[in-house]
């Protein structure tokens, strides 16, 4: 490494891994490993292959228990929060403050939120008001096709604790940021950023949390969110899709 | 939470030589004699079992990815000091802190100092083996720091101040009843036992504890060389918890929980969830890079990483450097004979199951723990699932004689091995001793079996049966139906020396 600056011990700790290896390995640098081979394919898809991913999407998320749903319009979104609210008598919710609200396309997502009836703070509430809320609510950065997944990465105003610590997580994921296969994340991962920084978290939500440690008997919500309801928001435009994708354009994620 | 907090004192009592006085021979008896023991260890395992039967069945080419995984597994190990440099540099560069520790003590004095620090009064933790192996709980609250366990199943197992039976089910021996009754005692108040009723109590009691703590300490299930990212894989979301929350993380990793590059993360990724619970992926999977970063609402101000050799680099550049390929999946446990029977407890140390048996004598020590080598059946399951193609019993082969060579056998043994090779290496000694044994043996026979035999045979015969000599030898029976005259066959072929041994397949005995 050319860095010079080293962590403490870490001179000798290396060296002597070093000299056990030095009798059996073939060579003391590494070179370069192969990666496995990709599928090629552009990333995210548009059109038949969009919907399909959308399919692939809704049947893994349900199949572990997550609840899925295709909206269009801000309006179906306050309509299915009410109804959220009103089927548990929830009232309070908690929303990141993450800069897609505040965007022209959010702000009528923003406006919903306050038509839902419930009350909604920011993450940047105290964190007893945090803790007794009882709805979370995120835009998901990515959707996994393959696992039914959602992607929650940090950021300014992006918390780490909406989608974890209300019983229940709401996540609004456009349709075109669902991608087929995590090894597609992980690329994008490695590729964007500044000085190829991660996010400091990135979070894969893979329906709502779980545990078999009584009795192996299935447990749904011991510590994470008991429900997890993904709205996909579906575009007109998705059929006569064109553009190049939030890859390329400037809507990508805000780190 | 009192009674958490005198939990993991008493629970690092049983330190150093496994339990006190007892062999793996004893544990094992005792294990097999407790029936409740064997059915839930059963019932977990084969859920698990199966569960990745289909989950692999699923995948396209699950050989292929096992071989890749081989190959990055092996090729990180072989270069375990670049890409542990290039972690440090890379976690420094995110603004987290690195330490190299090449002892626990080293670990231990680490977090310690670390807490001091922050004046940290309780610490909650997902789940760690290596904290487990350096007996960090105790020496937290020796410091007068509370520990508190947030996995559901080590929180069970904290209480009652055991340690993990299996390495994502630690809690698989506990009844609900054994649990309600745990959980009725920190509640003050009895429980009922069913499941939802227990598991809303841990909720609310731990909820409690993340949202009061002022460090989390977290394990490891990969570090990613070229990003300097820590991911964990949890499914309850304890793990989240603990690096969201409170101020300060500390991660404790093995030194070869590492992996090059995202994509290899990734190769790992789809292989960990599917042979551990048969998930194509766990509910929650982490990557962590530095602490929380400016403009940010949550997520520790300090990150630390603490990379703990611990006894590793002894198996580096000798035969057993594959045992560090392990990714800690539990596959090879749920389906080995042996852990099926007894638990992970009787193999004395924290690590249960055939990667048991290959790493606690090569972290602790050849003398005192080589016994556990034995504790297999050599069937080859655990090889045949284990996602990075560890050849589990091979090394346990390895270790068998490893342990031999330091340790010359009790002289019965090798008087009795003199012995047979001089009877076993000449035809008419073979003959000789043949004719012998069907007199020697009647007295120790029950229904055509050795059922018992003086020492040093007893010992042997305690778990065994051996099928009692012939009345006639195949090659016997061969030559009286035969004209033909025998020619030159002298020396005894493995095949006439189970004729002599297993009368059924002798075919005259029968007649």
């Amino acid at each position: 490494m050319s860095d010079p600056i080293l962590a403490p011990n870490q001179e000798a700790f290396l060296a002597h891994i070093r000299a056990r290896l030095a009798n059996s390995r073939q060579s003391p640098h590494p070179g370069r490993f192969p990666a496995r081979a990709q599928a090629a394919g552009d990333v995210p898809r548009a059109g038949a292959a969009r919907r399909a991913l959308i399919d692939r999407f809704v049947a893994e998320l349900t199949a572990v228990g997550g609840h899925a749903e295709r909206i269009g319009q801000p309006g179906d979104l306050a309509v299915y929060l009410r109804r959220l609210a009103e089927s548990a008598d929830r009232k309070l919710a908690v929303r990141e403050d993450d800069p897609r609200w505040r965007e022209p396309q959010g702000a009528p997502w923003l406006a919903a939120l306050a038509g839902s009836g419930l009350e909604v703070v920011t993450a940047s509430a105290a964190r007893a008001t945090l803790a007794a809320a009882d709805i979370g609510i995120t835009w998901a950065d990515w959707g996994i096709a393959e696992t039914g997944t959602l992607v929650q990465l940090t950021g300014p105003g992006r918390a780490r604790t909406v989608s974890l610590l209300p019983p229940v997580h709401v996540a609004l994921l456009p349709a075109e940021r669902i991608l087929a296969q995590r090894s597609e994340l992980m690329r994008i991962l490695r590729e964007s950023g500044p000085s190829g920084l991660l996010p400091s978290q990135v979070v894969l939500i893979t329906g709502p949390s779980r545990t078999g440690d009584i009795e192996n008997d299935l447990t749904i919500g011991v510590h994470g969110p008991g429900e997890v309801h993904v709205l996909i928001i579906e575009s007109e435009a998705d059929t006569a899709e064109t553009a190049t994708g939030p890859c390329g354009d400037g809507e990508a994620a805000p780190w | 939470m009192s009674t958490s907090h005198t939990a993991s004192g008493q629970r690092a009592g049983s330190s150093g030589h496994g339990r006190a006085g007892t062999t793996i021979y004893q544990r094992a008896a005792a294990a097999v004699r407790n029936t409740r023991l064997g059915e839930a260890v059963r019932r977990t395992t084969d859920r698990f079992r199966f569960a990745r039967r289909r989950a692999v069945a699923a995948l396209d080419d699950f050989e292929a990815l096992r071989e890749h995984a081989r190959r990055i597994r092996a090729h990180t190990i072989d270069h375990l000091d670049y890409y542990l440099a290039q972690l440090a540099q890379r976690v420094q560069a995110a603004g987290g802190h690195v330490f190299f520790a090449r002892t626990a003590e080293d670990a231990v004095n680490y977090v310690l100092e670390v807490a001091r620090r922050h004046q940290v009064r309780t610490v909650i933790k997902s789940k760690s083996m290596i904290s487990e192996e350096i007996e960090l709980n105790h020496h937290l609250e020796a410091n007068g720091i509370r520990a508190v366990e947030t996995d559901l199943g080590e929180y069970i197992v904290q209480l009652g101040r055991e340690k993990p039976s299996h390495l994502i089910a630690p809690a698989l021996h506990k009844s609900r009843d054994e649990i309600a009754q745990l959980f009725s005692s920190v509640a003050g108040r009895p429980l009922s036992t069913d499941t939802p009723t227990l598991n809303a109590f841990a909720r609310a009691q731990l909820r409690h504890e993340f949202l009061q703590a002022d460090m989390g300490i977290t394990g490891c299930n990969f570090a990613v060389a070229e990003t300097g990212a820590i991911c964990l894989v949890t499914n309850e979301g304890n793990g989240r918890m603990v690096t969201s929350l409170p101020r300060v993380q500390v991660t404790l990793m093995g030194m070869e929980r590492i992996v090059p590059t995202m994509d290899d993360l990734d190769v790992m990724l789809e292989l960990l969830p599917r042979s551990a619970t048969g998930q194509k992926l766990s509910v929650y999977t982490t990557i962590i890079t530095g602490p929380r970063r400016p403009g940010e609402t949550d997520g520790p101000e300090e990150l630390h990483l603490v990379i703990v050799d611990n006894g590793r680099s002894n198996m580096l550049g000798t035969e057993f450097q594959e045992a560090l390929h392990c990714i800690r999946c539990s596959a090879c446990q749920n389906v080995c004979p042996v852990y099926r029977h007894i638990g992970g407890h009787a193999y004395g140390w924290v690590y249960g199951g055939p990667i048991g048996a290959v790493i606690t004598p090569l972290l602790k020590d050849l003398r005192d723990w080589g016994e556990l080598a034995n504790a297999s059946s050599l069937c080859g399951a655990c090889t045949e699932v284990c996602p990075v193609k560890i050849p589990l019993h091979d090394l346990l082969i390895g270790l068998r004689k490893e342990t031999n060579a330091h340790r010359p056998a009790p002289w019965g043994e090798r008087v009795l091995f003199r012995l047979w090779a001089a009877v076993a290496s000449g035809p008419g000694r073979w003959q000789a001793a043949l004719r012998l044994a069907r007199l020697v043996q009647r007295p120790f026979l029950q229904d055509g079996r050795w059922r018992w035999a003086p020492p040093p045979l007893s010992h042997w015969l305690t778990d065994r049966e051996l099928p009692a000599v012939a009345r006639q030898s195949f090659r016997e029976w061969w030559q009286a139906r035969s004209d033909r005259p025998t020619s030159g066959h002298g020396v005894p072929t493995p095949s006439s020396h189970g004729a002599g041994a297993v009368p059924r397949q002798a075919g005259g005995a029968k007649r």
